[in-house]
């Protein structure tokens, strides 16, 4: 689009202006217009209304007319005014007080009155009554005199001549038509007005006759007529009080309009906001007098007190309603009118726009170009004037360009081929790898730093030498001499790499293991020039290589082994950093190495308490010298666990301690064990006491009343025995008796309970011996019996000796006490085999006993036999078994009734001193 | 001749008592037996002091049978007190109790006991027992000599 469009676009859019504003005038005439139609519409309503209600009044009173002339009418008329006939109106008035009073003071219900109300010409009314029901108040008729002659209800007075409407009607005999403006009447419950006509006969008014009917019937008929404006229409005075309504006003409106009574006619706007309205007055224009009491007077019995008033009819419609069509247009006029200035608004803008943006960038262009940067284009692409001149302006700066470019690019070249050597001077320098080139004789042309420092030639020495004398290399393993690599080089004129585990002899002597490569250096077309040797040191890589063979095989190890293994590398500084972990020992304890720093090791996994002796473990294994340590820790799933630690330090060649090697195992169990066992001790050791409190106050106390007894019982025999028969000696020697026998239970229990609280002492002790001693006392005891004893040879055993003479002393003594009735006593000590174990077994023939009691055999006080026929307590056996179990062995035994018996024991080794 | 000096019985058990009494009746010895029956009173009697202080500048009994069951102090407590006491270091002490426990035994003649018996149930033994004790103590033993100060 040219400039010369959009200048066009713009005039059009400025003229639009002045075309708006004109619209705009137009619309408010019209709204105007519109206004005054509603106003004058709502006037002329009015006044038809207000007509409307003077048809219905002229209507109502040719109605009432037209009935005061019915004959039934008149007849009641005429004959009721024959009563009055020759009669002195003095005392016609006299009577009609009387009745009139009698009326007011029963209410009407007077029997003349009910009478009344039942002649044929109050049915004849209230059948007129009802022939449009809802239309009509109550219906009546008075005779000539003002008296009451028919009514549709029974009246409260009988006198009418007081009434205001009866005097209007009657006229002094003139008669004449009125309305009775009355209001609301609280008889009908309605607003009522009564049409009055006099009745007449040949021009002679005989009567008065009045229709009251409702007003609102007026105006229901008016509501009717305009069902869809939302009119209220009012019936007010002229004096201004309101009559009736359609529908109740707001107060303040209604006000506002009765104000301003006495009204002519026309319209009025009153109310503000969403309260305002225009009311529209009109007066009915009748033919018929109306007239009103004022408020406050009941009666007026003088004609002084009536008012004449006019009625007006008012109608009443909201602002909003009346106006809404005005309004309407204003508002759509208002929209369109905002939109074109909006559409307008935003065409200039583009316009304005589209001229300005194209100007600016080519001036912005302009100044880019012109500070020096010749790349720079302009570039609006826009069909238009604007557009050409960028175009222009970019071509001439493209032209400049490609002229300054040729220059430019020279220069730069050179510069960075500068750079370049210089940068590769810098890099050979400062390389890690050591570089030495030689030229086509092998002679050295030139050494960087790190060659001067690992071959411990100096440049100036080593210019111009031949290489082999400055390079020398041999087999790390066989020392044999090595070709340098730039022989070969130069031969082939190919790239040579090195063979495996070279090293360097430096000038000193000392040795490097190194890994080297050499090149050629070649012209560009191809001819060599010399050749560039390349090496490293490999001290470190072949460290590293070896650690690396080494965490393997540790890793192996940590496979094969329960054990849990780590290491940790040492630094020069001492410090400290685990750098490998067995799969064992991360699962175990949750942490990776990068959890793990020493000497301050886990503390979050190892108990506090032991956290100095675990790092006085490692400042050992730092010093060079192998540690252990146990330690409780925390394993991964929150179980304490304690831990045997064993490490030792490894060393390169003598240099300080470079890597520590440490094993963990986990000895919980044992150290559970250990505890539990000394918690048994401690358990054993306080029974034990226990029991020996017990023993010696049983030892002490037990036996003194013993002693009493029997010292006594026999003090008795001795001081006392002439005054004793043989019964009572005999009592006596009971007495003393079991008192010898409770002491020896005693005895016997303090011994065995001795069995278990007494101190083991190994040594070795001969049974044989032993046992060949105890026979030896046993025959004293009984010189008279022939006992056969066979003991075997090699019965030395380890164990307690007062324990086991005891042993031996019951169970021999057993022996001896149940052979006591044979003839011929056997009784045999031996060594057996039991499950491949050394028993000993003690047989006899005597009394034996029966198998199936063989389990109360080694139960404290159970006997087999009774004490008379062979005497003891029931302890030795107990005795013996407590012995037995205290070396760790087992007892048992065999035998029949009547075929002996055979008692079994082993004797196991005991470590010595363990209680 | 001076009457012999007597024996110390010290014995809280009324029956014990009167069997040993009755042991001793049964000898032919003649020195008269003191009882006190509990060990501070065995004490107060062999260094004149509290109920016994008028036995002040008295003899020292010929021997001493002493309980080791006894009110107070016991049997092993009153032999170490005549232990530590100079004048008494060497009065013949000899321990009558129904204890056999071995450690009984033991301490007893660590602290110095001249003799161990064990009172035995049977009442024959028992006085058996005390009139060799008393005739060992009163005629064959050599009594030590009397301390300076007596």
């Amino acid at each position: 689009m040219s400039i010369r469009t959009r200048l066009l676009l713009a005039f059009v859019a400025i003229s639009l202006g002045p075309f708006l504003l004109w619209s705009l005038y137009g619309m408010r005439t019209s709204v105007t217009q519109l206004r005054q139609q509603s106003q004058r519409e709502l006037l002329s309503s009015t006044r038809a209304s207000a007509s409307q209600i003077d048809q219905i009044l002229r209507g109502k009173v040719f109605e009432a007319t037209t009935l005061a002339r019915h004959p039934a009418v008149v007849g009641a008329c005429v004959a009721a005014n024959r009563r009055y006939l020759g009669r002195d109106i003095a005392e016609i008035q006299a009577e009609r007080a009387r009745r009139d009073a009698a009326w007011i003071a029963a209410k009407g219900a007077t029997a003349e009155g009910l009478a009344v109300a039942a002649t044929p010409t109050s049915a004849f009314l209230a059948a007129y009554q009802s022939s449009d029901p809802g239309a009509y108040g109550e219906l009546f008729l008075t005779d000539r005199q003002g008296a009451v002659i028919a009514a549709t209800k029974t009246l409260s007075d009988y006198d009418q001549t007081d009434e205001a409407w009866w005097q209007d009607g009657f006229s002094d005999g003139a008669g004449g038509t009125m309305i009775d403006d009355r209001g609301f009447d609280p008889t009908a419950r309605a607003i009522v007005a009564g049409v009055v006509v006099p009745v007449r006969q040949d021009d002679a008014v005989v009567g008065v006759l009045k229709i009251n009917f409702r007003i609102a019937e007026i105006l229901g008929v008016l509501n009717r007529s305009q069902p869809e404006r939302k009119t209220t229409i009012l019936l007010l005075r002229t004096s201004g009080s309101v009559i009736a309504g359609t529908s109740p006003l707001d107060p303040a409106v209604e006000r506002e309009i009765t104000s301003r009574a006495p009204i002519s006619g026309g319209w009025i706007t009153v109310g503000q906001g969403a309260s305002a309205a225009l009311v529209a007055v009109s007066p009915v224009a009748s033919a018929v007098r109306q007239r009103v009491l004022p408020p406050g007077a009941r009666k007026g019995i003088s004609g002084e007190r009536w008012q004449d008033v006019g009625w007006l009819v008012v109608e009443h419609v909201p602002a909003s309603v009346a106006f809404a069509s005005a309004r309407r247009l204003a508002r759509h006029s208002w929209w369109a009118g905002a939109a074109i200035f909006l559409l307008v608004l935003l065409l200039a803008w583009r316009v304005s726009r589209s001229i300005s943006q194209p100007l600016l960038r080519l001036t912005e262009g302009a100044a880019i170009i012109g500070s020096g940067d010749l790349s720079h284009r302009v570039g609006t692409g826009a069909p238009d004037e604007v557009g050409e001149l960028s175009r222009a302006v970019d071509a001439m700066t493209g032209n400049l360009q490609r002229v300054t470019a040729s220059r430019d690019s020279l220069d730069r070249e050179v510069a960075a081929r500068a750079q370049a050597e210089e940068a590769l001077r810098v890099t050979l320098m400062s390389i890690g790898d050591a570089v030495i080139a030689t030229d086509t004789e092998g002679r050295i042309t030139l050494m960087n730093p790190t060659a001067v420092c690992m071959t411990g030639w100096s440049v100036e020495e080593a210019v111009d030498r031949p290489l082999d004398e400055v390079f020398i290399i041999r087999n790390e393993h066989t020392d044999e001499p090595i070709q340098s690599p730039l022989v070969e080089v130069l031969k082939q004129g190919r790239i040579v790499g090195l063979a495996n585990h070279t090293k360097l002899i430096r000038r000193d002597g000392s040795e490097l293991p190194i890994s080297d490569s050499g090149a050629p250096i070649t012209s560009a077309d191809g001819e060599i020039l010399g050749a560039v040797l390349v090496f490293q040191d490999d001290t470190r890589r072949r460290r590293a290589e070896r650690e690396q063979a080494q965490l393997a095989l540790y890793r192996l190890a940590s496979e094969l082994t329960s054990d849990y293994i780590f290491t940790v590398a040492v630094d020069p500084a001492g410090e400290m950093v685990v750098d490998w972990m067995s799969e064992g020992f991360t699962t175990l304890t949750g942490l990776t190495l990068d959890d793990v720093r020493l000497p301050s090791l886990w503390p979050d996994v190892i108990d506090s308490v032991d956290m100095p002796a675990f790092d006085d473990f490692f400042a050992e294994l730092v010093a060079g010298r192998a540690a252990s340590v146990e330690i409780r820790l925390q394993a991964a799933d929150g179980q304490i666990l304690w831990l045997s630690i064993k490490g030792k330090p490894q060393r390169i060649a003598d240099e300080q301690v470079s890597k520590l090697l440490v094993g963990a195992q986990d000895i919980s169990a044992r150290k559970l064990a250990e505890a539990s066992i000394r918690e048994h001790v401690i358990e054993v050791e306080a029974v034990n006491a226990e029991l020996e409190s017990f023993a010696y106050s049983v030892s002490h106390d037990l036996r003194t009343p013993l002693r009493a007894v029997e010292g006594f019982s026999n003090a008795l025999l001795e001081d006392c025995a002439e005054q004793l028969d043989d019964r009572g000696k005999d009592y006596l020697a009971r007495v003393s008796g079991e008192a010898l026998r409770m002491s020896g239970l005693i005895d016997d229990l303090l011994a065995l309970s001795r069995v278990t609280r007494a101190d083991m002492k190994s040594a070795d002790v001969d049974l044989g011996r032993m046992a060949r001693d105890i026979i030896a006392g046993l025959r004293q005891t009984d010189l008279a019996r022939q006992v056969e004893v066979a003991i075997g040879g090699d019965l030395v055993v380890q164990g307690d000796v007062r324990l086991l003479r005891q042993l031996l002393d019951n169970l021999l003594g057993n022996a001896w006490k149940f052979t006591a009735r044979c003839e011929v006593a056997k009784i045999g000590f031996n060594t057996t085999e039991h499950d491949g174990q050394r028993a000993f077994v003690v047989r006899d023939n005597g009394a034996g006993f029966d198998m199936a009691y063989v389990d109360k055999l080694f139960t404290p006080f159970q006997r087999l036999h009774g004490t008379s026929e062979f005497p003891g307590n029931g302890i030795g056996l107990s005795t013996v078994h407590r012995i037995v179990k205290r070396h760790g062995g087992r007892v048992w035994c065999d035998g029949a009734v009547g075929k002996g018996a055979s008692f079994y024991f082993t004797l196991q080794p005991l470590p010595g001193g363990i209680t | 001749m001076t009457e012999p000096r007597p024996f110390l019985l010290v014995e809280d058990n009324p029956n014990d008592e009167l069997l040993t009494l009755r042991a001793f009746e049964k000898t032919r010895i003649a020195n008269r037996i003191d009882v006190v029956r509990d060990g501070a009173e065995a004490l107060d009697y062999l260094f004149a002091t509290g109920s016994h202080s008028d036995r002040a500048g008295s003899r020292l009994p010929a021997l001493v049978i002493l309980d080791l069951k006894l009110p107070k102090i016991d049997g092993l407590g009153v032999l170490q007190r005549l232990r530590a006491e100079p004048r008494t270091a060497t009065l013949p002490v000899v321990v009558l109790t129904s204890s056999d426990e071995q450690r009984d035994l033991v301490q007893s003649y660590r602290l110095g006991a001249n003799g161990y018996v064990r009172k035995p149930v049977k009442f024959d033994q028992f006085a058996a027992a005390v009139q060799q004790l008393g005739l060992y103590w009163a005629l064959l033993n050599e009594p030590p000599p009397a301390p300076r100060s007596e």
